[in-house]
Protein backbone atom coordinates (compact mmCIF):
# COMPACT_ATOMS: atom_id res chain seq x y z
CA UNK A 1 0.00 0.00 0.00
CA UNK A 2 2.73 2.43 0.99
CA UNK A 3 4.45 2.04 -2.40
CA UNK A 4 1.24 2.77 -4.30
CA UNK A 5 0.65 5.83 -2.18
CA UNK A 6 4.26 6.96 -2.66
CA UNK A 7 3.92 6.56 -6.43
CA UNK A 8 0.71 8.59 -6.40
CA UNK A 9 2.38 11.26 -4.29
CA UNK A 10 5.32 11.46 -6.69
CA UNK A 11 3.04 11.65 -9.72
CA UNK A 12 0.99 14.38 -8.06
CA UNK A 13 4.08 16.37 -7.07
CA UNK A 14 5.55 16.11 -10.59
CA UNK A 15 2.33 17.10 -12.29
CA UNK A 16 1.61 19.93 -9.87
CA UNK A 17 3.50 22.68 -11.76
CA UNK A 18 1.78 21.67 -15.02
CA UNK A 19 -1.55 21.97 -13.29
CA UNK A 20 -0.59 25.34 -11.84
CA UNK A 21 -0.53 24.07 -8.25
CA UNK A 22 2.33 24.78 -5.86
CA UNK A 23 4.25 21.66 -4.85
CA UNK A 24 3.09 22.27 -1.27
CA UNK A 25 -0.52 21.62 -2.27
CA UNK A 26 0.46 18.42 -4.02
CA UNK A 27 2.49 17.38 -1.00
CA UNK A 28 -0.36 18.16 1.33
CA UNK A 29 -2.90 16.20 -0.66
CA UNK A 30 -0.51 13.30 -1.20
CA UNK A 31 0.27 13.08 2.50
CA UNK A 32 -3.38 13.19 3.45
CA UNK A 33 -4.18 10.61 0.76
CA UNK A 34 -1.57 8.30 2.27
CA UNK A 35 -2.92 8.86 5.73
CA UNK A 36 -6.53 8.31 4.83
CA UNK A 37 -5.64 5.23 2.79
CA UNK A 38 -3.94 3.88 5.88
CA UNK A 39 -7.03 4.65 7.90
CA UNK A 40 -9.08 2.11 6.01
CA UNK A 41 -6.71 -0.79 6.63
CA UNK A 42 -8.16 -1.93 9.92
CA UNK A 43 -10.53 -4.80 10.10
CA UNK A 44 -14.22 -4.82 10.89
CA UNK A 45 -16.20 -3.54 12.59
CA UNK A 46 -14.13 -0.35 12.75
CA UNK A 47 -12.55 1.73 10.07
CA UNK A 48 -13.85 3.62 7.09
CA UNK A 49 -14.48 2.07 3.70
CA UNK A 50 -12.67 3.00 0.53
CA UNK A 51 -15.64 5.18 -0.40
CA UNK A 52 -15.34 7.19 2.82
CA UNK A 53 -11.62 7.75 2.33
CA UNK A 54 -12.20 9.01 -1.20
CA UNK A 55 -15.06 11.22 -0.07
CA UNK A 56 -12.96 12.71 2.70
CA UNK A 57 -10.07 13.40 0.36
CA UNK A 58 -12.36 14.92 -2.26
CA UNK A 59 -13.89 17.14 0.41
CA UNK A 60 -10.44 18.26 1.57
CA UNK A 61 -9.30 19.06 -1.97
CA UNK A 62 -12.55 20.85 -2.67
CA UNK A 63 -12.06 22.99 0.38
CA UNK A 64 -8.35 23.75 0.21
CA UNK A 65 -7.58 24.17 -3.48
CA UNK A 66 -10.05 27.07 -4.03
CA UNK A 67 -8.22 29.02 -1.35
CA UNK A 68 -5.38 29.39 -3.87
CA UNK A 69 -7.73 30.89 -6.43
CA UNK A 70 -9.13 33.27 -3.81
CA UNK A 71 -5.73 34.21 -2.35
CA UNK A 72 -5.88 37.81 -3.59
CA UNK A 73 -9.59 38.40 -3.01
CA UNK A 74 -9.41 40.00 0.47
CA UNK A 75 -12.91 39.50 1.83
CA UNK A 76 -13.90 36.46 -0.22
CA UNK A 77 -10.66 34.65 0.63
CA UNK A 78 -11.16 35.21 4.36
CA UNK A 79 -14.82 34.23 4.22
CA UNK A 80 -13.92 31.06 2.31
CA UNK A 81 -11.52 30.07 5.11
CA UNK A 82 -13.94 30.84 7.92
CA UNK A 83 -17.04 29.47 6.18
CA UNK A 84 -16.59 26.32 4.10
CA UNK A 85 -13.06 25.42 5.25
CA UNK A 86 -13.70 25.89 8.97
CA UNK A 87 -17.32 26.02 10.10
CA UNK A 88 -19.03 23.95 7.41
CA UNK A 89 -16.27 21.36 7.14
CA UNK A 90 -16.85 20.13 10.70
CA UNK A 91 -20.33 18.61 10.19
CA UNK A 92 -19.19 17.12 6.88
CA UNK A 93 -16.21 15.30 8.41
CA UNK A 94 -18.26 14.22 11.45
CA UNK A 95 -20.93 12.78 9.16
CA UNK A 96 -18.33 10.93 7.10
CA UNK A 97 -16.77 9.50 10.27
CA UNK A 98 -20.12 8.37 11.58
CA UNK A 99 -21.04 6.74 8.26
CA UNK A 100 -17.70 4.96 8.16
CA UNK A 101 -18.09 3.80 11.74
CA UNK A 102 -21.64 2.60 11.31
CA UNK A 103 -21.09 0.42 8.26
CA UNK A 104 -18.76 -2.55 8.76
CA UNK A 105 -16.31 -3.01 5.92
CA UNK B 1 -5.89 38.24 42.63
CA UNK B 2 -3.37 36.39 44.75
CA UNK B 3 -1.48 33.56 43.08
CA UNK B 4 -1.83 31.46 46.24
CA UNK B 5 -5.61 31.26 45.82
CA UNK B 6 -5.16 28.60 43.16
CA UNK B 7 -3.50 26.34 45.71
CA UNK B 8 -6.51 25.89 48.03
CA UNK B 9 -8.79 23.81 45.77
CA UNK B 10 -5.83 21.80 44.54
CA UNK B 11 -4.71 21.07 48.10
CA UNK B 12 -8.23 19.91 49.02
CA UNK B 13 -8.33 17.49 46.08
CA UNK B 14 -4.82 16.26 46.88
CA UNK B 15 -5.67 15.57 50.53
CA UNK B 16 -8.84 13.71 49.51
CA UNK B 17 -6.90 11.36 47.20
CA UNK B 18 -3.61 11.02 49.04
CA UNK B 19 -4.67 7.99 51.11
CA UNK B 20 -6.33 6.14 48.24
CA UNK B 21 -4.65 3.12 46.73
CA UNK B 22 -4.68 3.69 43.00
CA UNK B 23 -3.82 1.07 40.40
CA UNK B 24 -1.62 1.91 37.43
CA UNK B 25 -4.75 1.92 35.24
CA UNK B 26 -6.34 4.51 37.54
CA UNK B 27 -3.23 6.66 37.84
CA UNK B 28 -2.31 6.72 34.15
CA UNK B 29 -5.61 6.07 32.34
CA UNK B 30 -8.46 7.08 34.68
CA UNK B 31 -9.43 3.39 34.95
CA UNK B 32 -10.41 3.41 31.24
CA UNK B 33 -13.80 4.59 32.44
CA UNK B 34 -14.39 7.97 30.79
CA UNK B 35 -17.34 8.81 28.55
CA UNK B 36 -16.87 10.49 25.17
CA UNK B 37 -17.75 13.93 26.53
CA UNK B 38 -15.53 13.64 29.60
CA UNK B 39 -12.64 12.39 27.51
CA UNK B 40 -13.29 14.90 24.71
CA UNK B 41 -13.44 17.93 26.99
CA UNK B 42 -10.35 16.80 28.90
CA UNK B 43 -8.54 16.03 25.65
CA UNK B 44 -9.30 19.46 24.25
CA UNK B 45 -8.12 21.20 27.43
CA UNK B 46 -4.93 19.12 27.44
CA UNK B 47 -4.26 19.72 23.76
CA UNK B 48 -4.55 23.49 23.84
CA UNK B 49 -2.08 25.83 25.49
CA UNK B 50 -2.13 29.50 26.46
CA UNK B 51 -0.94 30.21 22.91
CA UNK B 52 -4.58 29.77 21.88
CA UNK B 53 -5.62 32.76 23.98
CA UNK B 54 -2.61 35.07 23.53
CA UNK B 55 -0.04 34.10 20.89
CA UNK B 56 -2.45 32.81 18.23
CA UNK B 57 -4.69 35.89 18.10
CA UNK B 58 -1.55 38.08 18.17
CA UNK B 59 -0.28 36.17 15.13
CA UNK B 60 -3.56 36.84 13.29
CA UNK B 61 -3.16 40.53 14.14
CA UNK B 62 0.39 40.61 12.76
CA UNK B 63 0.28 38.31 9.68
CA UNK B 64 -3.46 38.26 9.00
CA UNK B 65 -5.58 35.35 7.85
CA UNK B 66 -2.51 33.19 7.11
CA UNK B 67 -2.34 32.46 10.85
CA UNK B 68 -5.76 30.82 10.62
CA UNK B 69 -4.17 27.90 8.75
CA UNK B 70 -2.87 26.62 12.09
CA UNK B 71 -6.43 26.10 13.32
CA UNK B 72 -8.02 25.25 9.99
CA UNK B 73 -7.41 21.50 10.55
CA UNK B 74 -9.71 21.64 13.63
CA UNK B 75 -12.83 20.33 11.79
CA UNK B 76 -10.85 17.33 10.52
CA UNK B 77 -8.50 16.34 13.33
CA UNK B 78 -11.13 15.00 15.73
CA UNK B 79 -12.49 12.54 13.16
CA UNK B 80 -9.01 11.73 11.86
CA UNK B 81 -7.62 10.96 15.32
CA UNK B 82 -10.57 8.69 16.06
CA UNK B 83 -10.15 6.87 12.75
CA UNK B 84 -6.41 6.43 12.91
CA UNK B 85 -5.71 6.22 16.64
CA UNK B 86 -9.02 5.41 18.31
CA UNK B 87 -9.81 2.43 16.09
CA UNK B 88 -6.25 1.22 16.66
CA UNK B 89 -6.12 1.27 20.42
CA UNK B 90 -9.56 1.39 22.05
CA UNK B 91 -10.59 -2.19 21.26
CA UNK B 92 -7.42 -3.82 22.65
CA UNK B 93 -7.45 -6.30 25.52
CA UNK B 94 -5.73 -5.90 27.90
CA UNK B 95 -5.89 -2.12 27.58
CA UNK B 96 -2.44 -0.52 27.28
CA UNK B 97 -1.54 2.51 29.41
CA UNK B 98 1.02 4.41 27.37
CA UNK B 99 2.26 5.16 23.87
CA UNK B 100 5.61 3.36 24.34
CA UNK B 101 3.73 0.26 25.51
CA UNK B 102 1.45 0.40 22.47
CA UNK B 103 4.34 0.83 20.06
CA UNK B 104 6.22 -2.03 21.71
CA UNK B 105 3.22 -4.33 21.31
CA UNK B 106 3.14 -3.73 17.55
CA UNK B 107 6.76 -2.95 16.63
CA UNK B 108 8.75 -5.01 19.10
CA UNK B 109 10.10 -4.53 22.63
CA UNK B 110 13.22 -2.60 21.54
CA UNK B 111 10.97 0.38 20.75
CA UNK B 112 9.82 0.84 24.33
CA UNK B 113 12.91 2.30 26.07
CA UNK B 114 13.68 4.65 23.16
CA UNK B 115 10.09 5.84 22.98
CA UNK B 116 9.96 6.30 26.76
CA UNK B 117 13.16 8.37 26.82
CA UNK B 118 12.11 10.56 23.88
CA UNK B 119 8.70 11.02 25.43
CA UNK B 120 10.18 11.95 28.81
CA UNK B 121 12.56 14.48 27.21
CA UNK B 122 9.77 16.04 25.14
CA UNK B 123 7.43 16.21 28.15
CA UNK B 124 10.07 17.86 30.33
CA UNK B 125 10.74 20.44 27.63
CA UNK B 126 7.00 20.97 27.26
CA UNK B 127 6.69 21.54 31.01
CA UNK B 128 9.46 24.14 30.94
CA UNK B 129 7.73 25.94 28.09
CA UNK B 130 4.43 25.91 30.04
CA UNK B 131 6.22 27.33 33.11
CA UNK B 132 7.66 30.14 31.01
CA UNK B 133 4.22 30.70 29.49
CA UNK B 134 2.81 31.33 32.99
CA UNK B 135 5.53 33.93 33.51
CA UNK B 136 4.64 35.67 30.25
CA UNK B 137 0.93 35.43 31.07
CA UNK B 138 1.51 36.98 34.49
CA UNK B 139 3.45 39.86 32.97
CA UNK B 140 0.70 40.52 30.43
CA UNK B 141 -2.55 39.61 32.18
CA UNK B 142 -2.34 38.42 35.78
CA UNK B 143 0.02 40.98 37.27
CA UNK B 144 3.34 40.59 39.01
CA UNK B 145 5.11 38.83 40.64
CA UNK B 146 5.38 36.51 37.66
CA UNK B 147 7.67 33.94 39.32
CA UNK B 148 5.20 33.56 42.16
CA UNK B 149 2.40 32.77 39.68
CA UNK B 150 4.62 30.19 38.02
CA UNK B 151 5.35 28.55 41.37
CA UNK B 152 1.74 28.63 42.58
CA UNK B 153 0.19 27.20 39.40
CA UNK B 154 2.80 24.47 39.15
CA UNK B 155 2.52 23.49 42.82
CA UNK B 156 -1.27 23.37 42.57
CA UNK B 157 -1.22 21.19 39.45
CA UNK B 158 1.55 18.97 40.84
CA UNK B 159 -0.50 18.44 44.02
CA UNK B 160 -3.61 16.99 42.37
CA UNK B 161 -1.70 15.28 39.56
CA UNK B 162 0.55 13.46 42.04
CA UNK B 163 -2.20 12.58 44.52
CA UNK B 164 -4.84 11.36 42.08
CA UNK B 165 -3.10 10.92 38.73
CA UNK B 166 -5.39 11.00 35.71
CA UNK B 167 -8.21 9.56 37.89
CA UNK B 168 -8.56 13.10 39.22
CA UNK B 169 -6.96 15.10 36.44
CA UNK B 170 -9.43 13.89 33.80
CA UNK B 171 -12.27 15.55 35.75
CA UNK B 172 -10.30 18.69 36.50
CA UNK B 173 -9.23 18.93 32.85
CA UNK B 174 -12.79 18.42 31.62
CA UNK B 175 -14.11 21.21 33.87
CA UNK B 176 -11.23 23.42 32.74
CA UNK B 177 -12.03 22.58 29.10
CA UNK B 178 -15.69 23.54 29.56
CA UNK B 179 -14.70 26.84 31.22
CA UNK B 180 -12.18 27.53 28.44
CA UNK B 181 -14.91 27.04 25.83
CA UNK B 182 -17.33 29.39 27.58
CA UNK B 183 -14.61 32.01 28.17
CA UNK B 184 -13.48 31.78 24.53
CA UNK B 185 -16.99 32.42 23.21
CA UNK B 186 -17.55 35.41 25.49
CA UNK B 187 -14.13 36.99 24.88
CA UNK B 188 -14.40 36.53 21.10
CA UNK B 189 -17.90 38.03 21.02
CA UNK B 190 -16.95 41.06 23.18
CA UNK B 191 -13.76 41.68 21.18
CA UNK B 192 -15.55 41.60 17.82
CA UNK B 193 -18.32 43.87 19.12
CA UNK B 194 -15.69 46.29 20.42
CA UNK B 195 -13.89 46.40 17.05
CA UNK B 196 -17.26 46.86 15.33
CA UNK B 197 -18.41 49.70 17.57
CA UNK B 198 -15.00 51.40 17.30
CA UNK B 199 -15.61 51.53 13.53
CA UNK B 200 -12.49 49.48 12.79
CA UNK B 201 -13.77 46.06 11.67
CA UNK B 202 -16.06 46.81 8.73
CA UNK B 203 -13.76 49.32 6.98
CA UNK B 204 -10.85 46.86 7.34
CA UNK B 205 -12.87 44.04 5.82
CA UNK B 206 -14.37 46.29 3.11
CA UNK B 207 -11.09 47.88 2.03
CA UNK B 208 -9.21 44.60 2.21
CA UNK B 209 -5.96 45.27 3.99
CA UNK B 210 -2.75 43.34 3.46
CA UNK B 211 -3.67 40.81 6.14
CA UNK B 212 -6.79 39.49 4.41
CA UNK B 213 -7.34 37.07 1.53
CA UNK B 214 -6.68 33.34 1.85
CA UNK B 215 -3.15 33.61 3.21
CA UNK B 216 -2.68 37.16 4.50
CA UNK B 217 1.04 37.91 4.68
CA UNK B 218 2.00 34.25 4.98
CA UNK B 219 3.39 32.49 1.85
CA UNK B 220 0.97 29.84 0.56
CA UNK B 221 3.58 27.10 1.02
CA UNK B 222 4.02 28.03 4.70
CA UNK B 223 0.25 28.05 5.24
CA UNK B 224 -0.11 24.58 3.69
CA UNK B 225 2.85 23.33 5.73
CA UNK B 226 1.12 24.51 8.91
CA UNK B 227 -2.05 22.77 7.80
CA UNK B 228 -0.21 19.53 7.17
CA UNK B 229 1.84 19.74 10.37
CA UNK B 230 -1.19 20.39 12.55
CA UNK B 231 -3.26 17.72 10.79
CA UNK B 232 -0.86 14.79 10.74
CA UNK B 233 0.99 16.01 13.83
CA UNK B 234 -2.17 15.52 15.88
CA UNK B 235 -1.65 11.76 15.39
CA UNK B 236 1.73 11.78 17.08
CA UNK B 237 1.32 13.95 20.17
CA UNK B 238 1.39 11.75 23.29
CA UNK B 239 -0.89 14.16 25.14
CA UNK B 240 -3.43 13.83 22.29
CA UNK B 241 -3.31 10.03 22.43
CA UNK B 242 -3.93 10.08 26.17
CA UNK B 243 -7.68 10.65 25.81
CA UNK B 244 -8.08 7.31 24.01
CA UNK B 245 -6.61 5.50 27.02
CA UNK B 246 -9.30 7.12 29.20
CA UNK B 247 -12.15 6.05 26.93
CA UNK B 248 -14.63 3.47 28.24
CA UNK B 249 -15.65 1.59 25.08
CA UNK B 250 -15.86 1.53 21.31
CA UNK B 251 -19.39 2.87 21.53
CA UNK B 252 -17.98 5.95 23.28
CA UNK B 253 -15.35 6.20 20.54
CA UNK B 254 -18.12 6.67 18.02
CA UNK B 255 -19.35 9.74 19.93
CA UNK B 256 -15.87 11.12 20.60
CA UNK B 257 -15.33 13.05 17.31
CA UNK B 258 -18.39 15.19 18.03
CA UNK B 259 -17.16 15.96 21.55
CA UNK B 260 -13.63 16.66 20.36
CA UNK B 261 -14.52 18.76 17.34
CA UNK B 262 -17.26 20.67 19.16
CA UNK B 263 -15.15 21.58 22.17
CA UNK B 264 -12.05 22.32 20.09
CA UNK B 265 -13.87 24.65 17.71
CA UNK B 266 -15.59 26.37 20.61
CA UNK B 267 -12.27 27.21 22.30
CA UNK B 268 -10.65 28.23 19.01
CA UNK B 269 -13.34 30.87 18.55
CA UNK B 270 -11.11 33.07 20.68
CA UNK B 271 -8.28 32.74 18.15
CA UNK B 272 -10.53 33.96 15.33
CA UNK B 273 -12.50 36.59 17.27
CA UNK B 274 -9.66 38.17 19.22
CA UNK B 275 -7.34 37.90 16.22
CA UNK B 276 -9.67 39.62 13.76
CA UNK B 277 -10.60 42.31 16.30
CA UNK B 278 -6.94 42.99 17.14
CA UNK B 279 -6.00 43.04 13.43
CA UNK B 280 -8.74 45.56 12.62
CA UNK B 281 -7.90 47.80 15.58
CA UNK B 282 -4.18 47.76 14.72
CA UNK B 283 -4.97 48.71 11.10
CA UNK B 284 -7.18 51.55 12.33
CA UNK B 285 -4.43 52.82 14.61
CA UNK B 286 -6.53 52.17 17.72
CA UNK B 287 -4.20 49.49 19.09
CA UNK B 288 -0.39 49.41 18.91
CA UNK B 289 1.19 46.51 17.00
CA UNK B 290 3.25 45.15 19.87
CA UNK B 291 3.84 41.47 19.02
CA UNK B 292 2.65 39.15 21.78
CA UNK B 293 1.67 42.16 23.92
CA UNK B 294 -0.97 43.22 21.38
CA UNK B 295 -3.61 40.86 22.79
CA UNK B 296 -3.11 41.80 26.49
CA UNK B 297 -3.38 45.46 25.43
CA UNK B 298 -6.66 44.72 23.61
CA UNK B 299 -8.01 42.76 26.59
CA UNK B 300 -7.32 45.76 28.83
CA UNK B 301 -9.43 47.86 26.46
CA UNK B 302 -12.28 45.36 26.89
CA UNK B 303 -12.49 45.84 30.66
CA UNK B 304 -11.39 44.05 33.84
CA UNK B 305 -14.08 41.34 33.60
CA UNK B 306 -13.01 40.21 30.14
CA UNK B 307 -9.34 40.49 31.13
CA UNK B 308 -9.92 38.24 34.16
CA UNK B 309 -11.96 35.75 32.09
CA UNK B 310 -9.22 35.50 29.45
CA UNK B 311 -6.59 35.08 32.17
CA UNK B 312 -8.58 32.23 33.73
CA UNK B 313 -9.03 30.56 30.33
CA UNK B 314 -5.31 30.80 29.58
CA UNK B 315 -4.36 29.56 33.06
CA UNK B 316 -6.69 26.57 32.72
CA UNK B 317 -5.19 25.81 29.31
CA UNK B 318 -1.73 25.73 30.88
CA UNK B 319 -2.75 23.81 33.99
CA UNK B 320 -4.49 21.01 32.06
CA UNK B 321 -1.50 20.62 29.73
CA UNK B 322 0.89 20.55 32.71
CA UNK B 323 -1.15 17.85 34.48
CA UNK B 324 -1.08 15.71 31.33
CA UNK B 325 2.66 16.17 30.70
CA UNK B 326 3.49 15.36 34.33
CA UNK B 327 1.48 12.15 34.12
CA UNK B 328 2.96 11.14 30.76
CA UNK B 329 6.46 11.72 32.06
CA UNK B 330 5.73 9.70 35.18
CA UNK B 331 4.34 6.86 33.02
CA UNK B 332 7.43 6.89 30.81
CA UNK B 333 9.85 6.68 33.76
CA UNK B 334 7.96 4.50 36.25
CA UNK B 335 5.90 2.26 33.95
CA UNK B 336 7.59 1.94 30.56
CA UNK B 337 11.29 2.11 31.36
CA UNK B 338 11.22 -0.41 34.24
CA UNK B 339 9.06 -2.79 32.19
CA UNK B 340 11.41 -2.46 29.23
CA UNK B 341 14.19 -3.73 31.51
CA UNK B 342 12.17 -6.59 32.98
CA UNK B 343 10.85 -5.01 36.15
CA UNK B 344 7.09 -5.53 36.04
CA UNK B 345 5.89 -4.27 39.43
CA UNK B 346 4.63 -0.71 39.43
CA UNK B 347 4.72 1.44 42.54
CA UNK B 348 2.20 4.21 43.19
CA UNK B 349 4.70 5.95 45.46
CA UNK B 350 7.25 6.16 42.64
CA UNK B 351 4.58 7.34 40.22
CA UNK B 352 3.70 10.17 42.58
CA UNK B 353 7.31 10.99 43.41
CA UNK B 354 8.34 11.26 39.75
CA UNK B 355 5.30 13.47 39.08
CA UNK B 356 6.49 15.86 41.79
CA UNK B 357 10.15 15.72 40.78
CA UNK B 358 9.28 16.37 37.13
CA UNK B 359 7.36 19.49 38.13
CA UNK B 360 10.20 20.71 40.31
CA UNK B 361 12.77 20.03 37.58
CA UNK B 362 10.69 22.00 35.08
CA UNK B 363 10.41 24.91 37.52
CA UNK B 364 14.16 24.89 38.10
CA UNK B 365 14.90 24.82 34.35
CA UNK B 366 12.36 27.56 33.66
CA UNK B 367 13.95 29.75 36.33
CA UNK B 368 17.40 29.28 34.75
CA UNK B 369 18.72 31.16 31.72
CA UNK B 370 16.44 32.15 28.86
CA UNK B 371 18.84 30.54 26.41
CA UNK B 372 18.31 27.09 27.86
CA UNK B 373 14.57 27.56 27.83
CA UNK B 374 14.57 28.75 24.23
CA UNK B 375 16.51 25.65 23.26
CA UNK B 376 14.15 23.38 25.17
CA UNK B 377 11.20 25.17 23.65
CA UNK B 378 12.17 23.68 20.32
CA UNK B 379 11.09 20.29 21.62
CA UNK B 380 7.43 20.86 20.97
CA UNK B 381 4.77 19.76 18.50
CA UNK B 382 7.29 19.26 15.69
CA UNK B 383 9.57 17.13 17.89
CA UNK B 384 6.82 14.70 18.80
CA UNK B 385 5.67 14.62 15.16
CA UNK B 386 9.18 13.79 13.95
CA UNK B 387 9.82 11.21 16.67
CA UNK B 388 6.50 9.38 16.81
CA UNK B 389 4.46 9.86 13.61
CA UNK B 390 6.37 7.32 11.46
CA UNK B 391 6.34 4.77 14.28
CA UNK B 392 2.62 5.28 14.97
CA UNK B 393 1.73 4.95 11.27
CA UNK B 394 3.96 1.87 10.95
CA UNK B 395 2.34 0.29 14.00
CA UNK B 396 -1.17 1.11 12.84
CA UNK B 397 -0.51 -0.13 9.30
CA UNK B 398 1.41 -3.18 10.59
CA UNK B 399 4.43 -2.43 8.40
CA UNK B 400 7.12 -5.12 8.61
CA UNK B 401 9.83 -2.75 9.87
CA UNK B 402 11.83 -5.16 11.99
CA UNK B 403 14.13 -3.35 14.40
CA UNK B 404 14.24 -0.10 12.43
CA UNK B 405 11.56 1.66 14.47
CA UNK B 406 13.81 2.84 17.36
CA UNK B 407 16.36 4.12 14.82
CA UNK B 408 13.64 5.94 12.84
CA UNK B 409 12.40 7.61 16.03
CA UNK B 410 15.87 8.72 17.06
CA UNK B 411 16.83 9.93 13.56
CA UNK B 412 13.53 11.83 13.13
CA UNK B 413 13.87 13.54 16.50
CA UNK B 414 17.54 14.37 15.97
CA UNK B 415 16.94 15.78 12.48
CA UNK B 416 14.06 17.89 13.76
CA UNK B 417 16.23 19.36 16.51
CA UNK B 418 19.13 20.03 14.14
CA UNK B 419 16.89 21.80 11.62
CA UNK B 420 15.16 23.80 14.37
CA UNK B 421 18.57 25.19 15.32
CA UNK B 422 18.99 26.30 11.67
CA UNK B 423 15.42 27.55 11.29
CA UNK B 424 16.28 31.15 10.25
CA UNK B 425 18.25 29.80 7.26
CA UNK B 426 15.52 27.39 6.13
CA UNK B 427 13.41 28.21 3.05
CA UNK B 428 9.76 29.09 3.71
CA UNK B 429 7.44 26.13 4.06
CA UNK B 430 10.14 23.74 5.33
CA UNK B 431 8.95 22.52 8.75
CA UNK B 432 11.62 20.65 10.75
CA UNK B 433 9.00 18.38 12.33
CA UNK B 434 7.75 17.31 8.90
CA UNK B 435 11.28 16.79 7.55
CA UNK B 436 12.16 14.67 10.61
CA UNK B 437 9.00 12.64 10.16
CA UNK B 438 9.79 12.26 6.45
CA UNK B 439 13.24 10.88 7.29
CA UNK B 440 11.68 8.46 9.76
CA UNK B 441 9.15 7.31 7.15
CA UNK B 442 11.94 6.83 4.60
CA UNK B 443 13.93 4.68 7.03
CA UNK B 444 10.90 2.56 7.89
CA UNK B 445 9.98 2.17 4.21
CA UNK B 446 13.55 1.03 3.43
CA UNK B 447 13.46 -1.42 6.32
CA UNK B 448 10.10 -2.74 5.14
CA UNK B 449 11.44 -3.17 1.59
CA UNK B 450 14.55 -4.95 2.85
CA UNK B 451 12.35 -7.41 4.75
CA UNK B 452 10.22 -7.96 1.65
Amino acid sequence: MSWKAAACALALALSAPALGLPAAVAGLLAALATLLSLARRWGPPLGPSRWHVRAMLAALSGLLVPSLLLAHRPLVGLLWLLGPCYLLAAPLFLWLFDQGFRRPR
Amino acid sequence: MSPWLVLFPAALVAVAFLRRRLSQAAFFAADHGASAWLSGLAGTAIGLSAFTFIGGPALVASVGSGALWMILPAPLTGALQCWVLGCWLVGRQPRPLSLPQLLAEDLGPSVRPVAALLLAAGCLAGLVVQAKAIEVLAQGLLGEPAKLWMLAVFLATMAYAAAGGMRVAVWVDAVQGAVMGAVALVVAWVALRHALSAGALLPWLREGGAGLGSFGQVPAAQAFSWYLLFTVGSLAQPQYLQKFFFLRSQEELRRLPLALTGSLMMVLTVWVGLGLAAGALVQAGLLPAAGDRTVPLLLRQLGPGVLAAAAVGALFAISSTVASLLNLLSAALTWDLPQAFGRHRWSLAWGRLITLLAGLAALALAASSGRTVALLGLLGWGFFTAAFLPAVVAAVGRWPVGRAAPLAMAVGAGLCLGLEALRPQLPGGVEPGLVGAGAGFALLALAGRARG
